[in-house]
């Protein structure tokens, strides 16, 4: 410390270029930084679950389609036909869509009394409104059309559209152009887009927008604190200027680094401005202190430095083994933002302990008349809020524990209530379009997100299709379940077209050489469909099967009887392959109940040894965390009782509150120690805490909490939910370490003291 | 035209491409126009009397997943058009599978498909909303447009160049009719035996949608020069399908051959 204290003296020009010369570097680095949401950046790229889903899109083709939903009063009109097929074509034409397939382009082959007719069911654009009703009952008449396509109150349809797989930045332009598209081409019809692909995009697109939206009222708010606590320019400007950097350096890391911003990583900006200007506060308000006693503005710089830098490091290092443990979680957007916030705050503990003493070196000439300013929270500035808080822990000891106990009890409760909840649509509000449609689709058409299941064996074997065929059977009386689609639907189709249209044939015929000649007949009229159940080698066969649940209990249900199904039907026949995006979603569950578990049990482990090494005691250690154990605890209760659901983005909240909580901890306990050290009495050095650090942990755990408060305007509730835990975990540590930190502290110097006392006794009687 | 007429026809004329050579060597021409050019070509592309051949016709998806076929194609010309009559040799499960078409009187292609497993033919009709058929790259316009190039293309010779170590000319056609889905489509031209090398398909957006490439260029029986290795790619979809001469053979082919008795042989 004192090394660095003696270079910020000696050489603050340096010092100064140097971090300036440094943040260009970066700066041109975050403008690389790109936008990208998608559920499959969740996931390690050797993730089991995430290849085999990959693998099923590279045999079949990309399973990534745009659902529009079409809504109107009734379908079955001329204009709305006409505006269906306009739309259709429309949509085929825009660059990266792989097809489209709507009522009218959807083809099927047909028996007729002379023949065979493979048509889209749609021969002509209908003119009148007997075309019209001879349409209607076209579509009706196909099963599989009018299951997939149109509602039973016949006011709602669906486009397929299937986007080519490509990069998420290309697959992104393709939808929004598809969106435009589809507004422009719309013509008084109600047009939803939803399906994975389309809530990617818009998830990505408002996240860009909201990064923009939110930053300036969270530096509002900061602003509006620093000026209130030191009310000066100097005040203001450097902290800010701090965290400034540290965020530009960070998003500049990650920029270079090919790292893209996701929903979590959209927050570091806002956590790294909140959290890190503490350290650039200590820092400003030690020198106000140390200028005013020396009057040199070097010499303040120095003492600043070699003084709190020590306890600003401490308390930053264990921010960063708070943020830096979330590296073991399998989830890798997780991992990204425990490591680049690990990051950003040393680079703000940095910039607080180098720059701002290096800044004030040079700028800070005369000498202010002593005494003239008492700075707020150097001085012993009692607030009535503190003196009452001070009282109650001195005179009423066990009333804390007591009320700590019955918040751990009440929080134990509610954590049993707590539930896991991955699903990407939870980023959106209930009432957005892309939800709307999803429910809409869910509702009448069976589901967005679709199971695969793929065989591979001899699958063109009639005792193999018609286990299929069994399997499907078992898999559509599921309630959750509906309109699974496989390569038997399209053989029976054609068996049925080839015997007049008698439904009776619509049956897997009795040898293999017929199912090949059926397929090749269907090879033949071009149909895309068989594509995409069948391999070109008709070694691979896939059963595509919509999944509509509406709770991750349920999806998890359904997702191993599924797979328990597929296995048993399937299994004598070759390998079976279970994948899809509900597979995805329900693996990320997976990953955050037991990785957020372990890495915050290690994040919580780091802090402990941390602790342990700069305090030289593990029962001080311990005693440090017991405000953040209780405040992590009423967070999982707030949540479990307020019905909030644990996902990726409010797995965070336990980790910042390590990183953050652990500050204040460490900010008393050196206090109550320095106190203690003097010769105070436990009770002085008690009430000299608080009414020092303690006016500080509040301020800022005030200015944290503001900052995150502003996030409940942002357009994802994940957000939002993540901004108010935030503002009560800020609550809940920083009271727990007024209160609860000091009472144990107290009752833990009780005994030493007592015993001292006898031991003294004892040598003077003896 | 329904989709499994046009892919009749389309093989029609991938085995037209496959009979067609190039019998005018010799005369080198020093300025040639467009035209010129085209009229000679086309010389050759007007092969489209009786005969027969074997193909392989191998169809490439943009996963690189392949399907191969080997079929036998017999063709006679008749006062309406043709008849037609295409059988599957491999692999074995539809070996035995025939299409059949004949051009009637009226103007209307009738169709007729044989399965073996079924034992008994069925007419096929249809009306397509597409363009191209049987998951092959080859459209109708593309393949079909090749005789009359002269009638629907509005020809321009640009510079001349070597093509593969061969002298070529190089022709811009623009298509007359605004109907038709390119903007324009280029064309290398062997010198030597008017036969066309290589064929770019422009898209009206000017961006390159289709290549076809005629490869394996080697003389028939008759001293025609033949291309034997046919690829068509398209850009888009990353998909390829490629037809394999194996063999042809311009003997009358028997009348009974275009009749249902035969397909149910």
């Amino acid at each position: 410390m004192h090394v660095l204290a003696r270079l910020v003296r000696r050489y603050p020009g340096w010092i100064i270029a140097g971090i300036a010369l440094i943040t260009v570097v970066f700066a041109y680095g975050a403008l690389k930084l790109r936008v990208s949401s998608d559920i499959q950046s969740f996931f390690p790229e050797d993730d089991p679950r995430l290849s085999v889903f990959n693998q099923v899109s590279d045999t079949f083709g990309s399973s990534e389609y745009v659902l529009a939903v079409v809504s109107t009063d009734d379908l079955f009109t001329v204009p709305v036909i006409r505006a269906l097929d306009r739309l259709t074509r429309a949509l085929e034409s825009v660059p990266g869509v792989a097809s489209v397939r709507s009522i009218t382009n959807v083809e099927n082959v047909r028996g007729t009394p002379w023949g065979i007719e493979v048509a889209p069911i749609m021969e002509a654009l209908p003119e009148t409104e007997e075309d019209v009703e001879r349409f209607r009952e076209r579509v009706l008449g196909d099963e599989r059309v009018a299951e997939r396509f149109v509602s039973d109150d016949q006011r709602h349809t669906l486009l397929l559209v299937q986007v080519a797989r490509t990069s998420p930045e290309q697959r992104d332009a393709v939808v929004a152009d598809i969106r435009e598209v589809a507004a422009r081409e719309s013509q008084g019809l109600t047009v939803r887009l939803t399906g994975h692909p389309a809530l990617t995009q818009l998830l990505n697109e408002s996240m860009r927008r909201d990064i923009l939206r939110l930053l300036p009222p969270v530096l509002v708010v900061i602003l509006a604190v620093l000026y209130f606590s030191f009310r000066n320019v100097e005040g203001v400007v450097l902290p800010f200027a701090g965290v400034t950097i540290s965020v530009v350096w960070t998003l500049g890391l990650m920029g270079y680094l090919g790292v893209s911003l996701s929903q979590l990583g959209s927050a570091i900006p806002v956590v790294l401005t909140s959290v890190g200007s503490a350290y650039g506060i200590h820092v400003l308000r030690r020198y106000e202190e140390e200028w005013r006693r020396l009057g040199d503005s070097g010499l303040a710089a120095e003492q600043t430095v070699s003084s709190v830098g020590a306890a600003v490091v401490m308390s930053g290092l264990t921010t960063v083994v708070g943020f830096v443990s979330n590296a073991f979680t399998s989830i890798v957007r997780i991992r990204e933002f425990g490591v680049f916030m690990g990051f950003g705050v040393g680079v703000a503990l940095l910039v607080a302990v180098l720059f701002i003493p290096a800044v004030l070196t040079l700028t800070r000439k005369a000498p202010r008349a002593p005494g003239k300013h008492p700075g707020p929270g150097t001085a012993e500035a009692r607030s009535s809020v503190l003196e009452g808080l001070i009282a109650f822990v001195n005179n009423r000891p066990r009333a804390v524990f007591v009320i700590a106990g019955a918040l751990v009890l009440a929080a134990s409760v509610g954590l049993a209530r707590l539930e896991v909840d991955t699903d990407y649509l939870n980023f959106f509000r209930a009432e957005s379009e892309p939800r709307q449609a999803y429910s809409l689709v869910q509702e009448k058409f069976g589901g967005v997100d679709t199971v695969q299941i793929v065989l591979e064996g001899e699958v063109l074997e009639p005792e193999v299709l018609r286990a299929m065929e069994a399997l499907q059977a078992e898999l559509d009386g599921m309630p959750q379940l509906t309109g699974s689609i496989s390569v038997v639907d399209l053989v029976k189709e054609v068996g049925q077209a080839l015997h007049e249209d008698d439904p009776s044939f619509a049956v897997i015929p009795d040898t293999r050489a017929a199912v090949a000649q059926y397929l090749l007949l269907l090879s033949m009229s071009g149909d895309s469909m068989l594509e995409q159940f069948l391999t070109m080698d008709q070694r691979m066969a896939k059963i595509e099967v919509p999944v509509a649940t509406t709770s991750s209990k349920e999806r998890k249900e359904v997702l191993s009887r599924i797979e328990t199904l597929a296995e048993s039907r399937l299994g004598p026949f070759g390998d079976v392959t279970v994948t899809g995006l509900p597979y995805l979603v329900d693996g990320m569950a997976e990953m955050i109940t037991g990785g957020q578990v372990r890495s915050l049990a290690l994040s919580l482990a780091g802090v402990l040894v941390l602790l342990w090494l700069l305090v030289g005691s593990l029962t001080t250690g311990l005693l440090c965390l017991v405000p953040i154990l209780v405040t992590i605890l009423v967070n999982f209760g707030v949540m479990g009782w307020a019905g909030m659901t644990f996902d990726v983005v409010t797995a965070l909240v336990a980790s910042i509150a390590v990183g953050v909580g652990i500050d204040y901890s460490i900010h008393v306990y050196n206090r109550y120690q320095e106190g203690v050290r003097t010769g105070k009495p436990p009770r002085e050095a008690v009430a000299g805490t608080l009414s020092t650090t303690g006016r500080a942990v509040l301020l800022n755990a005030a200015a944290v909490a503001a900052g995150f408060l502003v996030l409940l305007f942002s357009t994802f509730p994940p957000l939002g939910t993540f901004g108010f835990l935030i503002a009560l975990t800020m609550g809940v540590s920083s009271a727990a370490a007024l209160s609860l930190l000091p009472a144990l502290l107290v009752a833990a110097g009780r005994p030493a003291a007592v015993r001292r006392k006898q031991l003294e006794t004892e040598s003077v009687r003896g | 035209m329904g989709k499994i007429q046009r892919a009749m026809r389309a093989k029609v004329i991938i085995a037209a491409f496959a009979f067609a050579a190039a019998g005018a060597t010799g005369s080198l021409a020093a300025d040639l126009s467009a035209d010129e050019i085209l009229d000679r070509m086309e010389g050759k592309t007007e092969f489209l009397e009786s005969g027969s051949a074997t193909i392989e016709l191998v169809t490439i998806n943009q996963r690189g997943q392949e399907r191969s076929n080997r079929l036998k194609f017999y063709r006679k010309e008749t006062a309406n058009g043709a008849s037609q009559l295409l059988e599957y040799l491999t692999p074995a499960d539809v070996a035995g599978t025939k299409f059949l078409s004949i051009d009637g009187d009226d103007g209307e292609t009738m169709m007729w498909l044989y399965l073996p497993a079924l034992g008994r033919e069925r007419r096929i009709a249809g009306s397509a909303a597409q363009d191209n058929f049987m998951g092959t790259d080859f459209t109708f316009e593309e393949i079909g447009g090749a005789g009359t190039f002269t009638r629907d293309y509005d020809a321009e010779r640009l510079a001349d160049e070597a093509y593969e170590d061969k002298e070529a000319y190089v022709l811009r056609l623009t298509p007359r009719e605004s109907d038709s889905k390119y903007g324009f489509v280029k064309m290398w031209v062997w010198k030597d035996h008017f036969v066309p090398l290589r064929v770019e398909f422009y898209n009206k957006r000017g961006t390159l949608d289709k290549v076809l490439v005629n490869e394996d260029l080697r003389q028939n029986a008759k001293g025609e020069w033949q291309s034997h290795l046919i690829t068509m790619s398209s850009e888009n979809s990353g998909t390829r399908t490629i037809v394999r001469v194996l063999e042809t053979d311009d003997a009358e082919v028997p009348d009974e051959y275009f009749t249902l008795r035969y397909l149910r042989r």
